[in-house]
Protein backbone atom coordinates (compact mmCIF):
# COMPACT_ATOMS: atom_id res chain seq x y z
CA UNK A 1 0.00 0.00 0.00
CA UNK A 2 2.75 2.23 0.71
CA UNK A 3 4.56 1.62 -2.28
CA UNK A 4 1.48 1.79 -4.12
CA UNK A 5 1.46 5.81 -2.44
CA UNK A 6 4.59 6.29 -3.16
CA UNK A 7 4.22 5.68 -7.26
CA UNK A 8 1.00 8.01 -6.87
CA UNK A 9 3.34 11.05 -5.32
CA UNK A 10 5.91 9.97 -7.73
CA UNK A 11 3.24 10.10 -10.66
CA UNK A 12 2.01 13.87 -9.73
CA UNK A 13 5.40 15.11 -9.03
CA UNK A 14 6.83 13.90 -12.01
CA UNK A 15 4.11 15.86 -13.77
CA UNK A 16 5.05 19.04 -11.88
CA UNK A 17 8.62 18.66 -12.90
CA UNK A 18 7.50 18.38 -16.72
CA UNK A 19 5.62 21.51 -16.32
CA UNK A 20 8.64 22.90 -14.18
CA UNK A 21 10.92 22.20 -17.23
CA UNK A 22 9.00 24.67 -19.53
CA UNK A 23 10.25 27.68 -17.07
CA UNK A 24 6.84 29.71 -17.25
CA UNK A 25 5.98 28.93 -13.66
CA UNK A 26 6.76 30.12 -10.87
CA UNK A 27 6.56 27.99 -7.11
CA UNK A 28 3.21 29.56 -6.54
CA UNK A 29 1.65 28.71 -9.53
CA UNK A 30 3.36 25.09 -10.15
CA UNK A 31 1.45 24.12 -5.65
CA UNK A 32 -1.89 25.40 -7.84
CA UNK A 33 -1.97 22.54 -10.22
CA UNK A 34 -0.99 20.49 -8.12
CA UNK A 35 -3.74 21.26 -5.58
CA UNK A 36 -5.74 20.98 -8.88
CA UNK A 37 -4.71 17.77 -9.57
CA UNK A 38 -5.38 16.45 -6.26
CA UNK A 39 -8.89 17.86 -6.70
CA UNK A 40 -9.56 16.35 -9.84
CA UNK A 41 -8.22 12.86 -8.78
CA UNK A 42 -10.66 12.60 -5.94
CA UNK A 43 -13.62 14.29 -8.12
CA UNK A 44 -13.21 11.60 -10.54
CA UNK A 45 -12.67 8.72 -8.04
CA UNK A 46 -15.89 9.69 -6.32
CA UNK A 47 -17.37 8.89 -9.75
CA UNK A 48 -16.16 5.52 -9.66
CA UNK A 49 -12.81 5.52 -11.65
CA UNK A 50 -9.39 4.09 -10.17
CA UNK A 51 -6.69 6.60 -8.93
CA UNK A 52 -4.65 6.32 -12.37
CA UNK A 53 -7.56 6.63 -14.81
CA UNK A 54 -8.70 9.74 -12.25
CA UNK A 55 -4.66 10.83 -12.67
CA UNK A 56 -4.44 10.58 -16.51
CA UNK A 57 -8.47 12.12 -17.22
CA UNK A 58 -7.23 14.85 -15.11
CA UNK A 59 -3.69 15.25 -16.83
CA UNK A 60 -5.24 15.63 -19.85
CA UNK A 61 -7.83 17.60 -18.83
CA UNK A 62 -4.92 20.32 -17.32
CA UNK A 63 -4.02 20.29 -21.39
CA UNK A 64 -0.79 20.27 -23.28
CA UNK A 65 1.98 21.17 -21.49
CA UNK A 66 3.69 23.43 -23.97
CA UNK A 67 0.45 25.47 -24.19
CA UNK A 68 -0.07 25.70 -20.98
CA UNK A 69 3.39 27.21 -20.06
CA UNK A 70 3.30 28.95 -23.18
CA UNK A 71 -0.49 30.91 -21.53
CA UNK A 72 1.54 31.25 -18.04
CA UNK A 73 4.08 32.81 -20.06
CA UNK A 74 2.23 36.11 -21.28
CA UNK A 75 1.31 36.01 -18.07
CA UNK A 76 4.98 35.85 -15.88
CA UNK A 77 7.34 36.39 -18.43
CA UNK A 78 9.93 34.12 -19.93
CA UNK A 79 11.94 34.28 -16.80
CA UNK A 80 9.63 33.20 -14.37
CA UNK A 81 10.45 29.60 -14.08
CA UNK A 82 13.88 30.54 -14.50
CA UNK A 83 14.78 30.62 -10.69
CA UNK A 84 18.17 30.37 -12.11
CA UNK A 85 18.30 33.93 -12.25
CA UNK A 86 17.96 34.34 -8.73
CA UNK A 87 19.78 31.65 -7.55
CA UNK A 88 22.96 32.83 -9.37
CA UNK A 89 22.40 35.88 -7.65
CA UNK A 90 22.34 34.03 -4.14
CA UNK A 91 25.11 31.66 -5.70
CA UNK A 92 27.03 34.58 -6.44
CA UNK A 93 26.99 35.84 -2.48
CA UNK A 94 27.32 32.64 -0.81
CA UNK A 95 30.42 31.33 -2.67
CA UNK A 96 32.46 34.21 -2.14
CA UNK A 97 31.04 34.67 1.62
CA UNK A 98 32.28 30.70 1.45
CA UNK A 99 35.73 31.28 0.89
CA UNK A 100 35.71 33.93 3.07
CA UNK A 101 34.70 32.12 5.98
CA UNK A 102 37.75 29.35 4.68
CA UNK A 103 39.47 32.74 5.11
CA UNK A 104 38.45 33.76 8.51
CA UNK A 105 38.81 30.70 9.70
CA UNK A 106 42.19 30.95 9.24
CA UNK A 107 42.72 34.36 10.26
CA UNK A 108 41.71 33.66 13.79
CA UNK A 109 43.77 30.66 14.07
CA UNK A 110 46.30 33.05 13.27
CA UNK A 111 45.25 34.93 15.72
CA UNK A 112 44.81 32.54 18.13
CA UNK A 113 47.82 30.26 17.86
CA UNK A 114 50.78 32.18 16.30
CA UNK A 115 53.87 33.07 18.53
CA UNK A 116 52.78 29.87 21.27
CA UNK A 117 54.51 27.47 19.27
CA UNK A 118 51.16 25.65 19.25
CA UNK A 119 51.54 22.70 16.60
CA UNK A 120 50.45 23.03 12.90
CA UNK A 121 47.58 20.44 12.93
CA UNK A 122 46.26 21.79 16.14
CA UNK A 123 45.66 25.06 13.94
CA UNK A 124 44.33 22.83 10.71
CA UNK A 125 42.04 21.20 13.07
CA UNK A 126 40.79 24.39 14.45
CA UNK A 127 39.91 25.73 11.17
CA UNK A 128 38.20 22.50 9.83
CA UNK A 129 35.71 22.80 13.10
CA UNK A 130 35.58 26.28 12.87
CA UNK A 131 34.45 26.53 9.13
CA UNK A 132 32.30 23.56 10.23
CA UNK A 133 30.46 25.14 12.47
CA UNK A 134 29.42 28.02 9.87
CA UNK A 135 28.45 26.08 7.25
CA UNK A 136 26.55 24.23 9.51
CA UNK A 137 24.73 27.11 11.07
CA UNK A 138 24.44 28.30 7.10
CA UNK A 139 22.97 24.99 6.10
CA UNK A 140 20.74 25.04 8.94
CA UNK A 141 19.55 28.60 8.36
CA UNK A 142 18.64 27.62 4.25
CA UNK A 143 17.90 23.79 4.97
CA UNK A 144 14.13 24.67 4.67
CA UNK A 145 14.79 26.87 1.46
CA UNK A 146 11.22 29.03 2.80
CA UNK A 147 14.02 32.03 2.36
CA UNK A 148 14.64 31.07 -1.03
CA UNK A 149 10.66 30.57 -2.09
CA UNK A 150 9.82 33.75 -0.85
CA UNK A 151 12.68 35.67 -2.87
CA UNK A 152 11.61 33.70 -5.92
CA UNK A 153 7.66 34.79 -5.29
CA UNK A 154 8.93 38.47 -4.97
CA UNK A 155 11.54 38.74 -7.60
CA UNK A 156 11.19 35.69 -10.88
CA UNK A 157 8.24 37.28 -12.49
CA UNK A 158 9.61 39.77 -14.19
CA UNK A 159 13.29 39.28 -15.26
CA UNK A 160 13.53 43.22 -15.07
CA UNK A 161 13.37 42.80 -11.39
CA UNK A 162 15.70 39.99 -10.92
CA UNK A 163 18.22 42.43 -12.69
CA UNK A 164 17.82 44.86 -10.40
CA UNK A 165 18.19 42.60 -7.79
CA UNK A 166 21.41 41.31 -9.06
CA UNK A 167 22.67 44.97 -9.18
CA UNK A 168 21.49 45.73 -5.79
CA UNK A 169 22.58 42.64 -3.45
CA UNK A 170 25.90 42.96 -5.47
CA UNK A 171 26.21 46.73 -4.84
CA UNK A 172 25.17 46.65 -1.34
CA UNK A 173 27.24 43.40 -0.43
CA UNK A 174 30.38 44.75 -2.20
CA UNK A 175 30.15 48.40 -0.86
CA UNK A 176 29.58 47.33 3.09
CA UNK A 177 32.45 44.72 2.92
CA UNK A 178 34.80 47.27 1.02
CA UNK A 179 33.86 49.12 4.17
CA UNK A 180 34.08 46.74 6.71
CA UNK A 181 37.75 45.63 5.56
CA UNK A 182 39.20 49.10 6.50
CA UNK A 183 37.05 49.32 9.58
CA UNK A 184 38.66 45.91 10.90
CA UNK A 185 42.11 47.32 9.14
CA UNK A 186 41.63 50.50 11.38
CA UNK A 187 41.06 48.24 14.30
CA UNK A 188 43.83 46.31 13.57
CA UNK A 189 46.40 48.49 13.78
CA UNK A 190 44.82 50.25 17.19
CA UNK A 191 43.50 48.02 19.37
CA UNK A 192 43.71 44.53 18.55
CA UNK A 193 47.43 44.69 16.68
CA UNK A 194 46.39 41.83 13.83
CA UNK A 195 48.60 43.73 11.28
CA UNK A 196 52.11 44.39 10.77
CA UNK A 197 54.37 46.65 9.36
CA UNK A 198 51.84 48.74 7.67
CA UNK A 199 49.85 45.52 6.00
CA UNK A 200 46.77 44.68 6.34
CA UNK A 201 45.63 42.36 8.95
CA UNK A 202 44.68 38.85 8.55
CA UNK A 203 40.78 39.68 9.33
CA UNK A 204 40.59 42.76 7.46
CA UNK A 205 42.06 40.78 4.29
CA UNK A 206 39.74 38.05 4.72
CA UNK A 207 36.66 40.24 4.51
CA UNK A 208 38.49 42.25 1.50
CA UNK A 209 38.86 39.14 0.10
CA UNK A 210 35.17 38.35 0.26
CA UNK A 211 34.59 41.72 -1.34
CA UNK A 212 36.88 41.39 -4.40
CA UNK A 213 36.34 37.69 -5.07
CA UNK A 214 32.25 38.07 -5.02
CA UNK A 215 31.99 38.82 -8.40
CA UNK A 216 34.38 37.05 -10.56
CA UNK A 217 33.69 33.87 -8.22
CA UNK A 218 30.19 34.56 -9.09
CA UNK A 219 30.42 35.07 -12.80
CA UNK A 220 32.19 31.97 -13.18
CA UNK A 221 29.92 29.90 -11.24
CA UNK A 222 26.91 31.37 -12.38
CA UNK A 223 28.05 30.75 -15.78
CA UNK A 224 28.25 26.89 -15.53
CA UNK A 225 25.52 27.49 -13.39
CA UNK A 226 23.21 28.43 -16.32
CA UNK A 227 25.07 26.42 -18.56
CA UNK A 228 24.74 22.65 -16.24
CA UNK A 229 21.19 23.14 -14.57
CA UNK A 230 18.16 22.09 -15.96
CA UNK A 231 16.00 24.66 -14.27
CA UNK A 232 14.85 22.79 -11.93
CA UNK A 233 14.25 23.88 -8.35
CA UNK A 234 16.01 22.17 -6.84
CA UNK A 235 18.70 24.05 -7.86
CA UNK A 236 21.81 25.46 -5.37
CA UNK A 237 19.88 23.77 -2.50
CA UNK A 238 22.55 21.10 -3.29
CA UNK A 239 25.05 24.09 -1.52
CA UNK A 240 23.53 23.17 1.64
CA UNK A 241 23.60 19.79 1.57
CA UNK A 242 26.02 16.83 2.23
CA UNK A 243 27.02 16.75 -1.64
CA UNK A 244 27.64 20.51 -1.65
CA UNK A 245 28.88 20.79 2.20
CA UNK A 246 31.69 18.44 2.66
CA UNK A 247 33.53 18.92 -1.04
CA UNK A 248 33.59 22.85 -0.53
CA UNK A 249 35.51 21.94 2.89
CA UNK A 250 37.67 19.48 1.15
CA UNK A 251 38.75 21.48 -1.51
CA UNK A 252 39.55 24.24 0.79
CA UNK A 253 41.25 22.32 2.85
CA UNK A 254 43.04 19.97 0.47
CA UNK A 255 44.38 23.73 -1.01
CA UNK A 256 44.98 25.07 2.06
CA UNK A 257 46.99 22.40 3.27
CA UNK A 258 48.92 21.20 0.27
CA UNK A 259 50.00 25.13 -0.37
CA UNK A 260 51.07 24.61 3.15
CA UNK A 261 52.78 21.42 3.50
CA UNK A 262 55.15 22.59 0.34
CA UNK A 263 55.82 25.88 1.48
CA UNK A 264 56.66 24.44 4.69
CA UNK A 265 59.08 21.92 3.12
CA UNK A 266 60.78 23.98 0.56
CA UNK A 267 60.98 26.76 3.08
CA UNK A 268 60.96 29.41 0.75
CA UNK A 269 58.53 32.08 0.66
CA UNK A 270 57.04 33.10 -1.34
CA UNK A 271 56.73 29.82 -4.04
CA UNK A 272 52.90 31.08 -5.42
CA UNK A 273 53.42 29.42 -8.67
CA UNK A 274 55.06 25.78 -7.19
CA UNK A 275 52.70 25.96 -4.46
CA UNK A 276 49.51 26.55 -6.67
CA UNK A 277 50.64 23.14 -9.03
CA UNK A 278 50.60 21.21 -5.96
CA UNK A 279 47.49 22.36 -4.69
CA UNK A 280 45.99 22.03 -8.65
CA UNK A 281 46.66 18.38 -8.98
CA UNK A 282 45.79 17.47 -5.32
CA UNK A 283 42.18 19.32 -5.93
CA UNK A 284 42.05 17.57 -9.45
CA UNK A 285 42.62 14.07 -8.15
CA UNK A 286 40.23 14.80 -4.87
CA UNK A 287 37.51 16.17 -8.03
CA UNK A 288 37.79 12.55 -9.94
CA UNK A 289 37.49 10.79 -6.85
CA UNK A 290 34.62 12.49 -6.14
CA UNK A 291 33.08 12.02 -9.88
CA UNK A 292 34.05 8.03 -9.17
CA UNK A 293 31.55 8.16 -5.92
CA UNK A 294 29.26 10.13 -6.79
CA UNK A 295 28.41 8.78 -10.56
CA UNK A 296 29.30 11.13 -13.34
CA UNK A 297 25.63 12.47 -13.78
CA UNK A 298 26.23 14.67 -10.96
CA UNK A 299 26.59 17.58 -12.76
CA UNK A 300 25.63 20.02 -10.09
CA UNK A 301 28.08 18.89 -8.08
CA UNK A 302 30.40 19.53 -10.90
CA UNK A 303 28.39 22.87 -11.51
CA UNK A 304 29.61 24.05 -8.02
CA UNK A 305 33.23 22.19 -8.00
CA UNK A 306 34.57 23.45 -11.21
CA UNK A 307 34.37 26.95 -10.68
CA UNK A 308 35.73 26.48 -6.83
CA UNK A 309 38.62 24.56 -8.99
CA UNK A 310 38.97 27.72 -11.38
CA UNK A 311 38.44 29.89 -8.63
CA UNK A 312 41.41 28.33 -6.52
CA UNK A 313 43.83 27.69 -9.48
CA UNK A 314 43.27 30.63 -11.97
CA UNK A 315 42.81 32.72 -9.02
CA UNK A 316 45.96 32.16 -7.70
CA UNK A 317 48.15 33.16 -10.34
CA UNK A 318 45.59 36.07 -11.64
CA UNK A 319 45.21 37.18 -7.74
CA UNK A 320 48.85 39.05 -7.20
CA UNK A 321 48.38 40.76 -10.58
CA UNK A 322 45.21 42.36 -9.38
CA UNK A 323 46.42 43.50 -6.34
CA UNK A 324 48.06 46.03 -8.01
CA UNK A 325 44.86 47.51 -9.02
CA UNK A 326 42.71 49.59 -6.81
CA UNK A 327 39.99 47.26 -5.02
CA UNK A 328 37.06 49.60 -5.92
CA UNK A 329 37.88 49.93 -9.57
CA UNK A 330 38.55 46.39 -9.45
CA UNK A 331 34.94 45.66 -8.49
CA UNK A 332 33.91 48.54 -11.22
CA UNK A 333 35.33 46.26 -14.26
CA UNK A 334 34.17 43.08 -12.53
CA UNK A 335 30.80 44.18 -12.34
CA UNK A 336 30.52 45.44 -16.25
CA UNK A 337 32.52 42.21 -17.41
CA UNK A 338 29.85 40.55 -14.98
CA UNK A 339 26.77 41.45 -15.87
CA UNK A 340 27.53 41.16 -20.06
CA UNK A 341 29.12 37.72 -19.36
CA UNK A 342 26.36 36.32 -17.34
CA UNK A 343 23.49 37.79 -19.25
CA UNK A 344 25.16 36.57 -22.30
CA UNK A 345 25.67 33.46 -21.02
CA UNK A 346 22.05 33.55 -20.02
CA UNK A 347 20.34 35.00 -23.31
CA UNK A 348 22.07 32.16 -24.72
CA UNK A 349 20.92 29.26 -22.43
CA UNK A 350 17.59 30.38 -22.61
CA UNK A 351 17.58 32.12 -26.17
CA UNK A 352 14.51 30.23 -27.47
CA UNK A 353 12.81 31.43 -24.40
CA UNK A 354 13.44 35.03 -25.01
CA UNK A 355 11.23 36.76 -27.15
CA UNK B 1 -21.19 19.56 -28.47
CA UNK B 2 -20.59 23.39 -29.93
CA UNK B 3 -17.21 23.95 -30.89
CA UNK B 4 -16.68 27.63 -29.95
CA UNK B 5 -13.43 29.13 -31.63
CA UNK B 6 -10.77 29.57 -29.15
CA UNK B 7 -10.64 33.16 -29.37
CA UNK B 8 -14.51 33.07 -28.58
CA UNK B 9 -13.33 31.58 -25.60
CA UNK B 10 -10.49 33.67 -24.59
CA UNK B 11 -12.72 36.89 -25.16
CA UNK B 12 -15.14 35.62 -22.90
CA UNK B 13 -13.60 34.02 -20.20
CA UNK B 14 -12.79 36.98 -18.00
CA UNK B 15 -16.56 37.97 -17.72
CA UNK B 16 -17.19 34.12 -17.03
CA UNK B 17 -14.99 33.61 -14.14
CA UNK B 18 -16.32 37.47 -12.94
CA UNK B 19 -19.59 35.89 -12.95
CA UNK B 20 -18.93 32.68 -10.78
CA UNK B 21 -17.27 34.80 -8.64
CA UNK B 22 -19.89 37.14 -8.18
CA UNK B 23 -21.68 33.85 -6.31
CA UNK B 24 -19.01 34.18 -3.82
CA UNK B 25 -15.24 32.98 -3.08
CA UNK B 26 -14.12 30.00 -5.22
CA UNK B 27 -11.03 27.85 -5.90
CA UNK B 28 -9.95 27.02 -9.54
CA UNK B 29 -11.23 23.36 -9.92
CA UNK B 30 -14.62 24.79 -8.24
CA UNK B 31 -14.52 27.58 -10.77
CA UNK B 32 -14.34 25.33 -13.73
CA UNK B 33 -16.53 22.86 -12.51
CA UNK B 34 -19.20 25.88 -12.51
CA UNK B 35 -18.45 27.00 -15.95
CA UNK B 36 -19.11 23.44 -17.12
CA UNK B 37 -21.91 23.15 -15.00
CA UNK B 38 -23.84 26.34 -16.34
CA UNK B 39 -22.73 25.22 -20.34
CA UNK B 40 -24.13 22.30 -19.99
CA UNK B 41 -20.89 20.62 -20.43
CA UNK B 42 -20.80 22.31 -23.89
CA UNK B 43 -17.82 24.88 -23.09
CA UNK B 44 -14.54 22.87 -23.19
CA UNK B 45 -11.03 24.62 -22.79
CA UNK B 46 -7.75 23.17 -21.16
CA UNK B 47 -8.18 23.70 -17.65
CA UNK B 48 -4.34 24.82 -16.83
CA UNK B 49 -5.14 27.91 -18.87
CA UNK B 50 -7.73 29.27 -16.34
CA UNK B 51 -4.91 29.73 -13.97
CA UNK B 52 -2.96 32.48 -15.75
CA UNK B 53 -6.19 34.51 -16.69
CA UNK B 54 -6.98 34.37 -13.54
CA UNK B 55 -3.43 35.06 -12.24
CA UNK B 56 -4.00 38.32 -14.95
CA UNK B 57 -7.06 39.44 -13.24
CA UNK B 58 -5.68 39.90 -9.89
CA UNK B 59 -2.54 41.17 -11.42
CA UNK B 60 -5.34 43.55 -12.82
CA UNK B 61 -7.17 44.33 -9.56
CA UNK B 62 -10.01 42.49 -9.96
CA UNK B 63 -9.55 39.29 -7.81
CA UNK B 64 -8.28 38.79 -4.43
CA UNK B 65 -6.62 35.64 -3.70
CA UNK B 66 -5.46 33.93 -0.95
CA UNK B 67 -4.41 30.22 0.27
CA UNK B 68 -7.04 28.37 2.99
CA UNK B 69 -6.72 24.62 3.96
CA UNK B 70 -9.85 22.83 3.13
CA UNK B 71 -11.50 20.65 5.03
CA UNK B 72 -9.77 17.55 3.54
CA UNK B 73 -6.72 19.70 5.01
CA UNK B 74 -5.88 20.29 1.36
CA UNK B 75 -4.53 23.81 0.37
CA UNK B 76 -6.48 25.85 -1.86
CA UNK B 77 -5.92 29.22 -3.73
CA UNK B 78 -9.55 30.63 -2.99
CA UNK B 79 -9.87 33.94 -5.17
CA UNK B 80 -12.59 36.37 -4.63
CA UNK B 81 -14.41 39.60 -6.30
CA UNK B 82 -12.39 43.05 -5.54
CA UNK B 83 -14.47 46.05 -5.62
CA UNK B 84 -12.81 46.61 -8.95
CA UNK B 85 -13.94 43.12 -10.44
CA UNK B 86 -17.70 43.92 -9.73
CA UNK B 87 -17.28 47.30 -11.27
CA UNK B 88 -15.61 45.23 -14.45
CA UNK B 89 -18.03 43.00 -13.69
CA UNK B 90 -20.81 45.25 -14.82
CA UNK B 91 -19.13 47.08 -17.49
CA UNK B 92 -18.72 43.56 -18.90
CA UNK B 93 -22.26 42.94 -18.62
CA UNK B 94 -23.88 46.07 -20.46
CA UNK B 95 -20.74 45.49 -23.07
CA UNK B 96 -21.74 41.58 -23.45
CA UNK B 97 -25.64 43.06 -23.73
CA UNK B 98 -24.76 45.61 -26.09
CA UNK B 99 -23.23 43.47 -28.52
CA UNK B 100 -25.28 40.75 -28.83
CA UNK B 101 -28.38 43.34 -29.63
CA UNK B 102 -26.12 44.86 -32.55
CA UNK B 103 -25.29 41.57 -33.55
CA UNK B 104 -29.16 40.58 -33.54
CA UNK B 105 -30.33 43.49 -35.15
CA UNK B 106 -27.52 42.83 -37.80
CA UNK B 107 -29.03 39.34 -37.88
CA UNK B 108 -32.46 40.24 -38.86
CA UNK B 109 -31.44 42.94 -41.38
CA UNK B 110 -29.22 40.28 -43.58
CA UNK B 111 -30.22 36.80 -42.72
CA UNK B 112 -33.59 36.56 -41.30
CA UNK B 113 -33.57 33.27 -40.57
CA UNK B 114 -30.06 32.83 -39.07
CA UNK B 115 -31.20 32.00 -36.04
CA UNK B 116 -33.81 29.05 -37.17
CA UNK B 117 -30.67 27.33 -38.66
Amino acid sequence: MENFNTQRKDAIADYILQLQRQGSFTHEDLLEIESHLHEGIEDLMQKGLTWDESFLVTQKRLGNVKEVALEYEKVNGPFAGRTDFLYLVIGMGLFGILYGIWNLAQSVTWILFSNRNIPIIVGFLFIIVFSITILFVFHKFFSSRKYLHKLEEKYTTNPINVGVLLLGILIILNITLYFLSFWFHNIGFQLLKFSRGGEMGPVSASVLDISIWLLPVGIVLSCLYLLYSKGERKSLGFLFNKAGFVPYLMIGFGWEATCSLVRHFMSTEPIQSTSIVYGLVFNIGFFFLLLLFKGKKNKELLAFILPALLFEGIGGFINPALCFIYPISQFFVWLVVGILIVFGVGYYRFRDKVE
Amino acid sequence: MANYSKDLVAASSIPIILTVLQQGESYGYEIIRKIKEASGGELEFAEGTLYPILKKMEEKKLLHSSWKTSESDRKRKYYKLTSEGKTQLKLEINQWISINSILEKLWKISTPNVRMQ
